[in-house]
């Protein structure tokens, strides 16, 4: 019960309403059948408290709206239609009409106003509150009074109301509202919170880094929900129809209701059908349902952690064909880390020492994998036993490491330094290492693959990709290397970023009408190339601003699976549009056809109007519970099965 | 300059396309987006003649919506 009158809301006047008028027109009709009577006039009495007490709102609007000059509108159609029905005679006819038709609105109303409330839920993201600490004490404040640089408490439970780096505390974070990862996140000092983010275990204090406005959690709700003014095709062939389809409707219904009336002279029954026309004409169910849909679809996305800038987009997603990659930081971490050890004359763990030692100082990205990889064991490099470091750009290092003379870099520098030893082939990165000028062994280092790249590029053909290609600005051999690992066919390495443009140019020429091309990069350097992609995805958040702006899907983490799943979702959302333009306009010209033969009444017209609409609306938040990764799993479920 | 405005008690969406088109057609109003699902409309006004235009865009709202109040946000 409580939970009725919840979904109620607003509406229990209407509620009260609808129930007393049918009471009423339930009793005025058993009286009509046992009652008999001198005057029709006396019927007329029974039934018109009943249609004024269900009915007056509509014909009060209908009647300020001819006032303003505004004439066809739903409410002028209603009332014309029922107060055509008193004047031939059929009262139970137009209160029950009446009554159906508030039923309908009643139920469409509840039903768009439970879509807007599930999307609102989904992006239910935005904190209310900040505790910030302020002169020494915990105040609770409206987050968008709190400054960068101030410090904030976020306890067990609360959202994180800020962008924030944590400054003490231990903890963990739910950031399913922001990637749709369920898998808590555990932070520690140092560690970047994203708003929006909830704490689930303890209590961590956190200094912020952006205004209220510029956090995620205020940027993913504003990019959702100015994603509708980005209208997908489907959008604009509603609005167009809606705009011809009204006039057309209307004038049809004059042409029926005049012509055949001066030929037959059977003014009643023409006006009658014209009028039945009239109700059906509001296009209702599609302006309502199509744009819903997509919002609704939006909302899902921006759920699991991919953000939809526009309903075109994710049209445009429905049907992508090639899928162009980016290596660096796309399918690969971004990262390099130590793959091999190859030591000649010491053992492995020696050679890192020496090694990372001697590019201690360094701050190149080798230099750091080479220091990570040894501090990984919980061991510290010892900065005051390397002296004399010298740099040699482009080729390497050269430093005094526990009184040892040792030479470290590429193949370049042994052959400068006249230390003899063989090109090692790889494909990645080799660091020799000499000690008083004899080779002494080399360390391979990649940049390792993500641990899901292969996967979501498997679960990206499934969703239809047919085509997928890598651009990297690496080395071929590596390159190759890497597009083998992951399953993918076509690569292009070795290129500059203009060169890149022009290869997704070339690919998007090869792709037919309607087939498009998604583009996948980190958004930074990629910028032009997301740009002239029919769709460019960026990775790494909204808080880059130039990934947000050059693109037209944002990843919030970069997990590249989530694409296929957002092709899927994206087909889900037109499929169920589609479902909804062919069966509203085809309910509704049947019920047109049928109401110019005569053979339909009022009732289904208004079924057609409100009750397709209802259903239409219905079947729009389906998308709104709609799990993308549902199919696949099912799919690898049985895949590992059949391997068992 | 792009300014958004939120629609309270605009309950049919044939009603939000019809006002969106009359909208468009208000001179000054280089493009307008009224998003059922959100209540928001989002409009871009030429500049220099922004009190005016949005003047005209507030009464064609009242005019053919007395039931919307449009505010910003």
């Amino acid at each position: 019960m409580k939970r009725l009158m919840q979904a109620l809301g607003g509406n229990i006047y209407v509620v009260v309403r609808i129930i007393i008028s049918t009471l009423l027109l339930a009793v005025g009709m058993i009286l009509k059948v046992t009652v008999s009577v001198p005057s029709e006039y006396i019927w007329l009495a029974v039934f018109l408290p009943s249609y004024i007490l269900i009915g007056y709102d509509v014909v009060w609007h209908a009647i300020a709206n001819i006032a303003r000059g505004k004439v066809f509108d739903e409410y002028f159609l209603m009332t014309l239609a029922t107060v055509g029905a008193f004047a031939i005679g059929e009262y139970p006819e137009a209160v029950a009409v009446m009554l159906f038709y508030q039923v309908g609105e009643l139920f469409q109303r509840m039903a768009t106003d439970k879509s807007r409330k599930s999307v609102s839920e989904l992006l239910d993201i935005r904190p209310d509150y900040a505790n910030v600490i302020r002169d020494g004490s915990i105040i609770v404040a409206d987050p968008f009074d709190v400054q960068i640089d101030e410090c904030i408490v976020i306890k067990a439970g609360e959202k994180v109301p800020l962008d924030c780096t944590v400054t003490d505390g231990v903890s963990a974070l739910d950031t399913s509202a922001l990637t749709g990862e369920s898998l808590p996140v555990e932070v520690c000092i140092g560690d970047e919170l994203l708003s929006g983010s909830v704490n689930i275990s303890g209590v961590i204090t956190a200094r912020v880094t952006s205004s209220f406005t510029n956090s995620t959690a205020s940027r993913i709700i504003e990019l959702v929900e100015s994603s509708s003014n980005n209208k997908s095709t489907q959008e604009a062939f509603i609005t167009k129809f809606a705009k011809y389809y009204t006039p057309f409707v209307v004038i049809a219904a004059l042409l029926i209701a005049i012509i055949p009336s001066l030929i037959t002279n059977n003014w009643v029954e023409w006006v009658n059908r014209a009028l039945t026309f009239l109700v059906v004409s509001c296009p209702c169910a599609l302006v309502i349902s199509v744009p819903m849909s997509f919002f609704a679809g939006i909302g899902n996305a921006s759920r699991n952690g991919v953000l939809v800038k526009g309903s075109n987009y994710l049209q445009a997603i429905a049907s992508s064909k090639t899928l162009v990659l980016d290596k660096t930081g796309t399918i690969t971490k971004g990262q390099f880390s130590v793959s091999e050890i190859i030591s000649t004359s010491m053992s492995e763990a020696k050679l890192l020492e020496i090694a990372s030692h001697a590019e201690g100082y360094s701050t190149h990205p080798i230099a750091l994998s080479l220091q990570r990889e040894y501090c990984t064991s919980g061991r510290e490099i010892q900065l005051s036993k390397v002296t004399d470091v010298v740099e040699h750009a482009g080729y390497g290092i050269t430093a005094t490491v526990y009184g040892k003379h040792i030479t470290i870099g590429n193949y370049k520098i042994m052959q400068s330094g006249g230390i003899v030893c063989d090109e090692i082939m790889s494909d990645g990165s080799v660091c020799y290492v000499a000690v008083e000028g004899v080779f002494v062994g080399a360390i391979v280092i990649v940049d390792s693959i993500k641990e899901n790249s292969k996967y979501a590029i498997e679960k990206a053909r499934q969703a239809g990709i047919e085509k997928v290609v890598m651009l990297t600005g690496d080395k071929n051999a590596i390159a190759v290397n890497v597009a083998k690992e992951v399953g993918i066919e076509l690569v292009y390495s070795e290129l500059l970023p203009t060169n890149k443009v022009e290869i997704v140019e070339e690919l998007i020429s090869q792709n037919a009408k309607g087939e498009h091309l998604i583009f996948v990069g980190d958004g930074i350097n990629d910028a032009p190339v997301l740009a002239r992609a029919d769709i460019g995805i960026a990775m790494g958040g909204v808080g880059s601003d130039s990934a947000v702006q050059s693109s037209d899907i944002v990843l919030i983490h970069d997990d590249i699976s989530k694409i296929a799943d957002t092709i899927k979702l994206a087909k889900k959302t037109l499929l169920i549009v589609r479902m909804n333009i062919v069966f509203s306009l085809s309910v509704k010209f049947v019920v047109l056809v049928l109401s110019a033969f005569g053979l339909t009444n009022m009732w289904l017209a208004v079924f057609a109007d409100v009750g397709v609409s209802v259903l239409a609306i219905l079947n729009a938040m389906r998308l709104i519970k709609y799990d993308s990764t549902k199919d696949y799993k099912k799919k690898y479920i049985k895949k590992l099965k059949k391997a068992r | 300059m792009k300014l958004s405005f939120k629609l309270q008690g605009l309950d049919c969406g044939n009603c939000a396309s019809k006002l969106e088109r009359k909208i468009a057609k208000v001179e000054g109003v280089a493009s307008v987006s009224i998003s059922f699902m959100t209540l928001k409309m989002a409009i871009d006004i030429d500049d220099s003649t922004c009190k005016h235009v949005l003047e005209n865009v507030y009464s064609v709202v009242s005019k053919s919506m007395p039931s919307v109040i449009i505010k910003r946000c």
